[in-house]
């Protein structure tokens, strides 16, 4: 295991949202492990997430991939794929292929948890 | 000395005739009949106690010798590397050949003393000529022996041999002489007797050492070594009586021969003694081998089958054809009586893949519940069970059909870890196995494994080279897949290439006609990399030449693609794509981009990146994608430049690990003096590539078009 293909995620949930923290390269071996831990939390009934790409360092068409995979299924469910405080070189290829516009993104992890809780406040009020 | 004599004579002119032998044998044929004659006239003239009678004996008996011992000599050397002659069997031969020569000489000697006196010989011409024949007939089953010995002493040599053999022939020569010497000298007789015994002591303890090296009447089978222990015992009772008579002087029938033949009497006494020191030591190391011998016979049974499995393991190509060497084998080596190899499949359904002198069926019996098969396999090493009944969960088990066995070894067969089988050898007495065994089949079970093993390793190398000629294959079919000459666009020279991470990849271009007749180049890249991205790729073809005729521009075109594929595309996967139309008459290009790389241009003399808002083809429907298409139009001039790419080339590395980007592609258009030639942007491109390629590790697919407006 070289050091071109550490991948790790650290998992943190506040209040009904969890936040992935993801560490290293997130490509097409590393992919999977992204692939179950999201799936995990789908079955256990978790919509709300939070990815966090602050430590990592590259991401390839597998990982876009996996963003992919589950955002129609979330978002049916009423919840979300949000991602948070990305590194420039990262950024640059979320925006080439229009990421920026198909999910949220922001600059830090706690103005998507706001966005979450507007969500939810919008949807009672709209009641 | 020896040697040199053998290859001075091997070199020399006698061997060079065919016909040595023939010469050999008239030879001496002409010489006995000259000694015959020769004796004859001797005796009609009756000069037998003149020097001259004596002097005669000497001369035609050293000739007659010599030519047997040449004889014997060349035989030697023709049959050096003959193995048929140097065969136990054949020692079995020559030693039964020395037994009945000895027999024939002794019986012959018996004759002798009846015609003892000295009177009657005188008187008997014919009795003169049979003590001539007898002695010839000495004188060969002399050298008969000496060679004998000298053949066997050297094929079982050791370091001595050279020296003893040295030391006995100068013994034997220096008493001959001494012998000659002093034999008409009557005073010395007695030291004469003293001097022979005292030789024959030592030079007769030199030939018991000489035979040292033994150890290989241990291995021969146990017929062999009866017939030789039998016959060298014969042999040594024949020679003590053979050695006694003719060394003896007093004896008379000696006297006899030593009037006739002086000289014999030494030759042929210490070829029996030598005999009887060489036979004695055969007979010494086969009695005291005899108890272990059975023993030695079954470990080299089990070694000779330990070798023929190594064989195997390296032989073998057919899993069927190994296992039911091996079952084989294991009974063999451990001397059981039946025996089955049974395999186990994924859902522990048990097969029985081969079986000796026990019936399949009997074999299903016993594992008509689950028993034995739970029992079988917790064993992880060579189990022995020394009694089936004294084994209180084999003997609840269904033996019914099976009731000859008394004991059973159980052999796991493991592969890559995995318990892929049992060898089961059964023996129809209880304690009927060797526990020594067990340890031969430990290692024997070992090298199955590992013949296993191979056998699977060859397999899937037989498959990897199948795909890998599969990937060539289909390399070829993808290369047809892009466009295999660019058509030529007015005032345009357009130069592209591809190139794939892997065999196979994800990377399009394309160049269309588009339905207003406008020359459109066409660039994509799968997600991923290898076959599948390639299966993709060649559907995107497909979908871009169908849907060519129907599309009025770049982003049009795109807007169709994406409405084609989105529903037929896996969730993760997308297509990053990017249409450049090229109106020359308007001079003007139209550039529309979905998710993929900006279009890198040379404009009027300056370096511009163009970045026209767009997603990925597959990532949103219709309504989505085409809402947030851009398509821009650029202003053409004469000499300037564009590339379309792949990030395959954006993402090289340069020798400080970092991506190169898109800025060495700008240098490239600023810096390159192109002359409307898109080749030589092209060159560039590529020697830049090769320069980067090996700083990384792995690379993407790689594709570039590059476009000179003229």
């Amino acid at each position: 295991m070289s050091g071109q293909t550490k991948f790790d995620i650290i998992h943190n949930e506040i209040n009904d949202i969890d936040l992935l923290y993801l560490n290293g390269f997130l490509d097409a071996h590393t992919a999977p492990i992204l692939e179950t831990k999201i799936g995990d939390l789908l079955e256990s009934g978790n919509f709300k997430i939070i990815i966090v790409l602050r430590d990592l360092d590259y991401i390839s068409s597998a990982g876009l991939g996996v963003f992919m995979a589950f955002i129609e299924d979330i978002r049916e469910k009423g919840g979300d794929i949000k991602i948070a405080n990305m590194k420039p070189k990262v950024f640059s290829v979320f925006d080439l292929l229009g990421f920026p516009m198909l999910f949220d993104i922001f600059d830090d992890e706690k103005l998507a948890m706001e966005k979450f809780n507007h969500h939810i406040s919008d949807c009672n009020n709209d009641n | 000395m020896n040697i040199n004599l053998e290859s001075y004579l091997f070199s020399g002119i006698l061997t060079k005739t065919k016909y040595k032998r023939s010469i050999l044998i008239t030879v001496f044929m002409l010489t006995s009949l000259f000694r015959i004659i020769g004796d004859g006239i001797v005796y009609s003239l009756l000069l037998f106690d003149s020097p001259v009678f004596f002097i005669w004996q000497l001369i035609t008996f050293l000739f007659l010798s010599s030519n047997i011992a040449i004889y014997f000599f060349y035989e030697y050397i023709d049959n050096k590397n003959n193995t048929a002659k140097n065969s136990t069997e054949h020692f079995i031969v020559e030693l039964n050949r020395i037994l009945v020569f000895s027999i024939l000489l002794f019986i012959s000697n018996l004759l002798l003393p009846f015609f003892n006196n000295q009177k009657v010989i005188e008187s008997n011409i014919f009795l003169v000529i049979l003590i001539d024949f007898i002695g010839i007939f000495g004188i060969y089953l002399s050298f008969y022996i000496l060679f004998f010995l000298y053949k066997w002493l050297n094929i079982y040599k050791h370091k001595h041999t050279k020296i003893y053999i040295k030391i006995i022939l100068s013994g034997l020569l220096l008493l001959f002489l001494f012998r000659i010497v002093t034999f008409h000298i009557s005073g010395l007789q007695n030291i004469h007797s003293n001097v022979t015994i005292l030789t024959s002591i030592i030079l007769g303890f030199l030939a018991f050492l000489l035979n040292k090296k033994n150890t290989w009447l241990a291995f021969i089978p146990r017929e062999q070594k009866n017939k030789i222990l039998w016959f060298s015992m014969f042999n040594i009772v024949i020679s003590l009586i053979n050695s006694s008579i003719l060394l003896d002087q007093k004896n008379e029938i000696t006297q006899t021969m030593l009037q006739i033949l002086p000289g014999l009497d030494l030759i042929l006494g210490f070829s029996f003694i030598f005999v009887i020191a060489y036979f004695s030591r055969i007979v010494l190391t086969l009695i005291i081998s005899m108890p272990t011998s059975s023993i030695l016979e079954r470990k080299t049974s089990e070694i000779s089958s330990f070798a023929d499995l190594n064989k195997y393991v390296s032989k073998t190509i057919d899993f069927n054809e190994l296992i039911n060497t091996v079952t084989r084998l294991a009974i063999n080596a451990s001397q059981g009586v039946a025996g089955w190899t049974e395999l186990y499949t994924k859902n522990e359904k048990i097969e029985i893949v081969s079986n000796y002198l026990v019936k399949e069926n009997s074999i299903n019996e016993l594992h008509s519940n689950k028993k034995f098969y739970n029992y079988v396999k917790k064993i992880n090493e060579p189990y022995l069970i020394e009694s089936i009944y004294e084994n209180r969960e084999l003997v609840m088990l269904a033996w019914e059909q099976l009731q000859y066995a008394k004991s059973l070894i159980i052999i796991p067969l493991i592969s890559n870890n995995n318990r892929i089988g049992t060898l089961v050898l059964l023996h129809s007495e209880e304690y009927g196995f060797d526990n020594g065994t067990l340890k031969v089949l430990a290692a024997f079970s070992d090298n199955v494994s590992i013949a296993i093993d191979n056998l699977n390793l060859m397999k899937e190398s037989i498959e990897k080279e199948r795909y890998k000629r599969e990937l060539l294959l289909a390399r070829e079919i993808q290369q047809n897949l892009l466009p295999r000459k660019i058509p030529k666009i007015s005032n345009c020279s357009v130069e592209a290439f591809s190139i794939p991470a892997e065999e196979v990849g994800g990377d399009y271009y394309d160049v269309i006609k588009l339905r207003n007749n406008l020359y459109c180049i066409v660039i994509g890249d799968v997600s991923g990399k290898g076959v599948s991205a390639a299966f993709y790729m060649a559907q995107l073809k497909g979908v871009v030449i169908a849907l060519s005729n129907e599309a009025i521009g770049a982003a049009d075109l795109l807007k169709k693609i994406n409405s084609t594929l989105f529903g037929l595309m896996e969730k993760q996967m997308f297509i990053t794509l990017s249409a450049l139309v090229i109106d020359t008459e308007k001079q003007k290009i139209y550039f529309s981009r979905a998710g993929h790389m900006p279009l890198v241009m040379k404009s009027n003399n300056e370096i511009k990146l163009f970045t026209p808002k767009g997603i990925g083809i597959g990532l949103a429907q219709s309504s989505k994608f085409n809402e947030l298409l851009e398509e821009i139009s650029i202003d053409i001039y004469p000499g300037d430049a564009c590339i379309l790419f792949t990030d395959g080339i954006s993402e090289l590395k340069d020798s400080s690990q970092q991506e190169l980007g898109y800025e060495s592609m700008k240098l490239i258009l600023q810096n390159t003096v192109y002359n409307n030639n898109a080749l030589i942007i092209n060159q560039k491109i590529k020697k830049l590539i090769d320069d980067s390629v090996e700083n990384s590790a792995y690379h993407d697919d790689m594709t570039i078009v590059s476009i000179v407006f003229g």
